[in-house]
């Protein structure tokens, strides 16, 4: 049947008919949460002696309970199904004498999960996040309504952080806003921690009767005796694809980082061209192992363990510490040793390493909506004084812990726990040091934790460096900022995997495309993303 | 009785009298679109704005085209949207077809057991997460692994494959076709099983063997669902995920493997932006839109089967 | 079915059987190993198959430590039920809704058919996004509930295209034969389209029901309450938390790399369920559906 002259009008019917469904829908769902952003603070001074913070004593004489919001730390999760089920999580409460009511987005769905929070306006009182990585800064999220700025809550409230602060004036410069205004209670180290770094089949080493290597030619001769005298198909390999640490000895690592108080790009600088051609000879002479670009974190570890690989870049804890004991189901002999990082010349201390920010994660925060925030930064503020900072790192007197000789030791409760829990989940029950929280991480967990004499010769042997030096502190950088950063640098690192890979397996000649390469990180925009980082870093300096 | 004009009002009359009981059944489907997927549709604008959860819709600020320029500006956008469609239609050429050709053969099968075991064995691969089967292509893949022994034994080199880009796309293709070739075939299967089995015993009367069976009574059978599937493919063209991507390649196959998906991943990493993915998705779909509809202009006039 | 055919089976055709044979054995290997090889993992030693490199044929230290781990947390059986609920009742809406709206759009002289399937049709490409798709959730009541994972969900519009290509295919001469007795649109749906459209039928019973097992994602995204979480998204977590290491001074090391064994376990645990529906399914595949003698 042929359509007839009527269509014109079926036409006009249906478009009527069909937008105003869509239209009615639409509107009837227009109106996202409309949150108001609140008024910014101006630009607070330091926390001031003239206001005098109470000490406050605890437990706390308070009816409150406070929702919280955080991840649920991996350790726990095998176990329990909410934190406050856990020891730790009963003491926080017991020993700050108020309720909290634990909350736990799902596994691997944080960021969508706080982003359905943000949306909705149901704020947590005690909100546990990375503020660091909110969508224009931490600034953005006191100017937007979301947590509160505490420096009047630090101020008269929190005598324990307050005095933490004086007395690191760095920390306190490091977790504020690049105007003035703290946002959370910080995770803090005592130490840049330098957890991370080379490892070498010691074992091996006897058996070649070679010292531990210093700079990159010793290394390459080890890694060559590595090859022709154990066999090793890939004496060198690593899931961490950015950068090997031999870039250190030529003064390079991945990403910016300051020369001289300068921000610099660590794949622009000159000497990463001689870097590229160490890597690329090695690469040829089969020192580095032929599916470098391909292997994760799994293929490492089988390669580690199974004497196809002999060097690789490891943590102390996840890494050295699982391969030991895996090894040596084999090899008895099996063992690894940390090595400082290389060097050009013999002798030199190295000048950059891996190292971290003591503030290591971007805190808890105190929800917009919460309505006891002067109670919230007191039991804020209890981890950061001697009974919480044992609290948090020990756990409780007497049962995970005793003193011995002044100082904490852990029990059996956490080394041979009752329920045969791996040491992992055992201590996770007690403490929060393993990961996050409102406290300063003692070091004395992480001498303890690292059980292995190995690990612990590890992290005080990776510590040997300059790199604080060259640490690029915690800069801030606004939305604007933000989005013109991301751009330039999802293509800049885009380009330099690429080029990298290229350069070391030698699809691309170093010598002829190396100053093609600056001239194409400069197109894309390598100048801005430096001025920008200057420009977050001079802010800083400011605070 | 034809009419040479209708008016409009008449054949609504008409129609509604006639098919009253056929709209009333579809109110519910109508009502349900309505309201989960056109109440919440508004969230499409975010592509136009600075979107920002706190201030919701009405109070980001509007920003136009801006997102979709940045995107067009990025070095890399050739590159991305090339990769994309490359391999869609890889997809397209050799995993397509795979599925068919997997329940014709299965219909030729003429032990039930057999056909049972065959057909439960061929859609195993398609539970199994995407992290695990991109561990045993690697374990294949590798310098010293299963396929390069195989090169070896023929008289190769051993080559690190998933390090070349110029092997990026068969191994994807091809493990696709290996995970989704059974599970794909299951419509198919159901399709010839709709297909009247006197039509077959007359070909065989008329002397028709296999081969001519095949083209004349099985494949007319299936081809409604064959071209319906082929369209909503092409609707799918650009809206290629990123998760296997983002697992099976690494920096020395960016050049053929990064696609839109992981690009725009990778851009999360650095910067959680919804307006930003919200407009490369808009995009997406815009293509894919325009390809559903060609496909199906196309369709109508050669095969007269077609979406609408 | 007689026993001795008029027709001889030729040679190329007994050829053709025998390759065909053949490679579909061929096919089968290959698709059956890597389950195969999960399965095998999944009751090795952790320690062994971090080692383990290449093609594996039996279980490498034999260890049901993943699967303990796996099965003995606090939510595998609310995982387990809240699954089964959505599914059962999934499945069944799904199917509902699904019939209505390609029975309808598969008759043909419907004067709106073309704009209602364009209605329908956009929605698969224009969506809101997270969001406003919680935030219109969340104005219905529907967040926090199982009816939130079902309701929203009723209607995949793939499906429903290849649902309405099933029923187009079913001769208008049976469809005109009742609507002359008289019978109305509900009866001719389900007294005869539905039931000569059992294969396609079964297929949509196959990808709900998988969509519904399978689901974590808006499971994770609309469920506060941890009782009401289904299986996948239990069993993601528990893989996620296991493989996780945290910052530096973090967790890992000393115990057994359970991570490697226990993504195996989950992947058993979360489909052998599924993979043991299929085979019912199956049996309507391989009828033949006999359209009967309609007079024309």
């Amino acid at each position: 049947m042929k359509k007839k002259a009527g269509n014109k009008t079926y036409k006009l019917w249906t478009a009527a008919a069909l937008s105003t469904i869509m239209v009615t829908s639409l509107l009837s769902g227009c109106g996202g949460g409309d949150k108001g952003g609140s008024s910014s603070g101006s630009s607070k001074a330091e926390l001031s002696d003239s206001v005098e913070a109470k000490e406050n004593t605890y437990p706390l004489n308070s009816d409150d309970t406070f929702t919280y919001w955080g991840v649920m730390r991996p350790n726990i999760a095998p176990n329990f199904t909410n934190m406050g089920d856990t020891h730790i999580g009963k003491q926080w409460q017991k020993q700050t004498g108020v309720k909290i009511k634990f909350e736990h987005p799902v596994t691997g769905q944080d960021t969508e999960q706080f982003n359905l929070i943000l949306a909705d306006g149901n704020y947590p009182d005690l909100w546990d996040y990375d503020w660091r990585s909110f969508p224009g800064g931490p600034a953005k999220a006191l100017d937007d309504g979301v947590i509160l700025e505490l420096n009047d809550l630090i101020n008269e409230h929190c005598p324990n952080l307050k005095k933490y602060l004086k007395d690191h004036p760095e920390v306190a410069r490091t977790i504020k806003t690049d105007d003035g205004r703290y946002y959370s209670f910080p995770s803090l180290r005592d130490v840049y921690a330098s957890y991370l770094g080379p490892l070498v089949r010691s074992d091996w080493l006897k058996k070649c009767n070679l010292e531990v290597p210093e700079t990159i030619d010793e290394w390459h001769d080890v890694l060559t005796a590595f090859k022709d005298q154990m066999g090793a198909s890939a004496p060198f390999t690593a899931s961490n694809k950015s950068d090997t640490f031999f870039a250190y000895a030529y003064g390079v690592q991945n990403g910016f980082f300051l020369d001289d108080g300068k921000v610099v790009f660590g794949p622009a600088k000159k000497e990463y061209k001689e870097y590229m051609k160490t890597m690329h000879q090695w690469y040829d002479e089969g020192l580095i192992d032929p599916d470098y670009f391909a292997s994760g974190e799994d293929e490492t570890t089988a390669k580690m363990t199974t004497g196809r690989s002999g060097v690789t870049s490891a943590w102390a804890a996840s890494g050295m510490m699982n391969y030991i004991p895996i090894g040596q189901e084999t090899e008895p002999e099996y063992d690894l040793t940390a090595t400082k990082n290389p060097v050009l010349k013999k002798g030199e201390t190295p000048e950059y390493g891996y190292i971290e920010n003591p503030y290591y994660y971007g805190g808890l925060a105190i929800g917009a909506t919460c309505k006891d925030p002067v109670t919230a930064a007191e039991v804020l503020d209890y981890g950061y004084g001697e009974e919480g900072h044992m609290m948090f790192n020990f756990g409780e007197d007497g049962v995970s812990y005793t003193m011995e000789n002044d100082n904490p030791v852990y029990t059996d409760v956490v080394w041979k726990n009752e329920n045969g829990w791996p040491v992992s989940q055992a201590i996770a029950d007690y403490i929060l040091a393993y990961s996050f929280g409102p406290f300063v991480q003692d070091s004395r967990y992480q001498e303890q934790y690292l059980y292995m004499d190995q690990a612990k010769e590890a992290i005080k042997t990776w510590a040997d460096t300059n790199a604080k030096e060259h640490l690029m502190p915690e800069i801030t950088r606004t939305s604007d900022e933000s989005s013109e950063y991301a751009t330039i640098m999802n293509d800049i690192g885009t380009y330099v995997g690429e080029m990298s890979a290229k350069f070391i397996m030698g699809t691309e000649d170093i010598d002829s495309g190396f100053d093609k390469y600056l001239d194409t990180l400069n197109q894309m925009g390598l100048e801005q993303a430096v001025e920008i980082n200057t420009a977050a870093y001079e802010r800083y300096q400011k605070r | 009785m034809k009419t040479k004009k209708e008016k409009f009002s008449y054949r609504v009359k008409r129609d509604w009298v006639r098919n009253k009981s056929l709209y009333i059944l579809i109110i519910p489907v109508i009502v349900f679109y309505a309201v989960f997927m056109y109440k919440p549709m508004y969230g499409a604008l975010i592509a136009f704005q600075d979107y920002i959860p706190t201030k919701g819709l009405l109070g980001s600020s509007w920003v136009g085209l801006k997102h979709f320029i940045r995107f067009f500006n990025s070095p890399y956008f050739v590159r991305l949207v090339r990769n994309t469609i490359v391999l869609s239609l890889y997809s397209l050429v050799f995993a397509f077809p795979a599925p068919i050709i997997l329940a014709l053969l299965l219909n030729e099968v003429k032990k039930k057991r057999y056909k049972s075991f065959i057909q439960t064995a061929t859609y195993l691969p398609h539970f199994i997460s995407l992290v695990v089967v991109v561990g045993i292509i690697k374990e294949f893949c590798v310098s010293d692994g299963l396929i390069n022994d195989i090169i070896v034994f023929l008289g190769g080199k051993r080559v690190p494959l998933l390090q070349d880009p110029a092997y990026y796309r068969m191994i994807y293709i091809l493990s696709d076709i290996w995970q989704e070739i059974g599970w794909g075939s299951i419509i198919y299967l159901a399709a010839l099983s709709g297909v009247d089995q006197q039509l077959y015993e007359a070909a065989e009367i008329d002397g028709a063997g296999k081969f001519k069976q095949m083209l004349h009574v099985t494949l007319p059978g299936i081809t409604p669902t064959i071209v319906i599937m082929l369209i909503l493919r092409l609707g799918s063209l650009m809206g290629m995920g990123y998760e296997k991507t983002i697992l099976l390649y690494n920096n020395s196959t960016y050049e053929t493997a990064d696609i839109i998906s992981s690009y725009i991943y990778r851009v999360g990493l650095l910067e959680q932006n919804w307006s930003y993915s919200t407009a490369i998705g808009l995009m997406n779909s815009l293509i894919n839109c325009v390809l559903l509809v060609l496909a199906n202009k196309i369709s109508k006039k050669v095969t007269e089967n077609s979406l609408w | 079915m007689k026993k001795n055919k008029k027709i001889k089976v030729s040679l190329p055709e007994r050829i053709f059987q025998c390759v065909n044979y053949v490679l579909l054995l061929i096919l089968a290997v290959v698709c059956i190993y890597p389950m195969w090889h999960v399965l095998m993992a999944s009751f090795s030693k952790p320690n062994k198959i971090i080692r383990h490199q290449g093609a594996l044929i039996k279980p490498l230290g034999f260890s049901i430590q993943a699967y303990k781990q796996v099965l003995s947390n606090p939510n595998i059986l609310s995982g387990y039920k809240n699954t089964l609920i959505i599914l059962v009742s999934g499945v069944i809406v799904c199917l509902f809704m699904t019939s209505l709206g390609a029975y309808v759009l598969s008759r043909k002289n419907l004067m709106w058919k073309k704009p209602i399937t364009i209605f329908i049709m956009i929605t698969m490409f224009i969506s809101g996004g997270l969001i406003p798709f919680y935030l219109n959730l969340k104005s219905l009541h529907l967040t926090n509930t199982l009816a939130g994972i079902v309701v929203p969900f009723m209607i995949n519009t793939y499906n429903m295209i290849i649902l309405r290509t099933a029923f187009e295919s079913i001769p208008d001469s049976l469809i005109d034969a009742a609507e002359i007795d008289g019978a109305s649109h509900l009866k001719i749906l389900t007294s005869i389209v539905l039931p000569l459209s059992k294969p396609t039928l079964s297929v949509m019973v196959l990808y709900y029901g998988v969509e519904k097992w399978n689901g974590w994602f808006w499971a994770s995204a609309i469920l506060r309450d941890r009782n009401l979480l289904p299986l996948q998204v239990i069993l993601r977590e528990i893989l996620l938390s296991s493989t996780q290491s945290m910052q530096a001074g973090g967790i890992g090391g000393d115990t057994e790399a359970i991570g490697m064994t226990i993504r195996y376990a989950t992947i058993i645990v979360a489909t052998v369920p599924i993979l043991l529906v299929y085979p019912f399914i199956q049996k309507y595949f391989t009828k033949g559906v006999m359209i009967g003698a309609v007079k024309e």
